[in-house]
């Protein structure tokens, strides 16, 4: 519990950070995405836009638990329940064949109409794939 | 694998809430365990066994392949062999 508290006290620092060097960091994006397209500067700006959001409510959430001992136990016991731990786990095991073929068939249904699409979802599919790869020998060595 | 938490735990007069509160683990946990929905982990057992008072063995039933055929291992572990 107290590690948990911890962490949650330099978890608040990092998202204090984060909100306080906001237009330090807008004004840095800004000038790097100078003389980039409309959307792809949308989508930057949007990206730190929701970070910093985030980030807020976040800060918000640890303050209030933090002064809080019976939500912070509430939150600490959601947080390492074992159940909580084992529903994740098998979700993130059913994600990824499901997650897998369903790029691989829109792959191949975007064949038909785009190259371009289709060979991008190929190279997400491929990552997926070398990210799980690499996570289990990670933790074949790990474990 | 079935086990005796709801027996227990209605012995005790304590509710599901005042259980997940002893041992760390959301109200929700308690009841997947008590429809045997959910089997507990090592550690979670060893808990709720101390908490109770027992044997992991008498608050959780073992059934099947979740034994070993002792019988099997007599033939052969080295212990049972004749010289």
């Amino acid at each position: 519990m107290e590690e948990f508290r911890k962490k949650l006290k330099n978890r608040s620092m990092i998202l204090l950070m984060l909100c306080c060097f906001a237009p330090i960091l807008f004004a840095v994006l800004w000038f790097i995405t100078k003389g980039a397209s409309d959307f792809a500067r949308g989508l930057s700006m949007g990206l730190l836009t929701s970070i910093e959001v985030c980030s807020i409510i976040g800060l918000v959430e640890a303050l209030v638990l933090l002064r809080n001992e019976k939500s912070l136990k509430k939150k600490y016991i959601a947080l390492t329940d074992e159940r909580n731990k084992a529903i994740e786990k098998e979700t993130a095991l059913k994600f990824l064949p499901v997650s897998t073929y369903g790029i691989g068939f829109a792959a191949i249904a975007a064949g038909f109409f785009d190259i371009k699409i289709c060979m991008t979802l190929t190279a997400v599919m491929m990552f997926n794939l070398l990210v799980f790869l690499a996570l289990k020998l990670y933790y074949m060595k790990k474990m | 694998m079935k086990n005796k938490i709801q027996e227990y735990r209605k012995n005790r007069r304590v509710t599901q809430q005042e259980l997940a509160d002893v041992l760390a683990v959301t109200r929700q946990t308690i009841i997947s365990l008590e429809n045997g929905k959910y089997n507990a982990s090592l550690t979670l057992a060893h808990k709720a066994a101390q908490y109770f008072g027992v044997t992991i063995e008498e608050l959780f039933i073992f059934e099947g392949d979740e034994n070993i055929d002792i019988t099997e291992f007599m033939l052969h572990s080295s212990v049972f062999k004749k010289e």
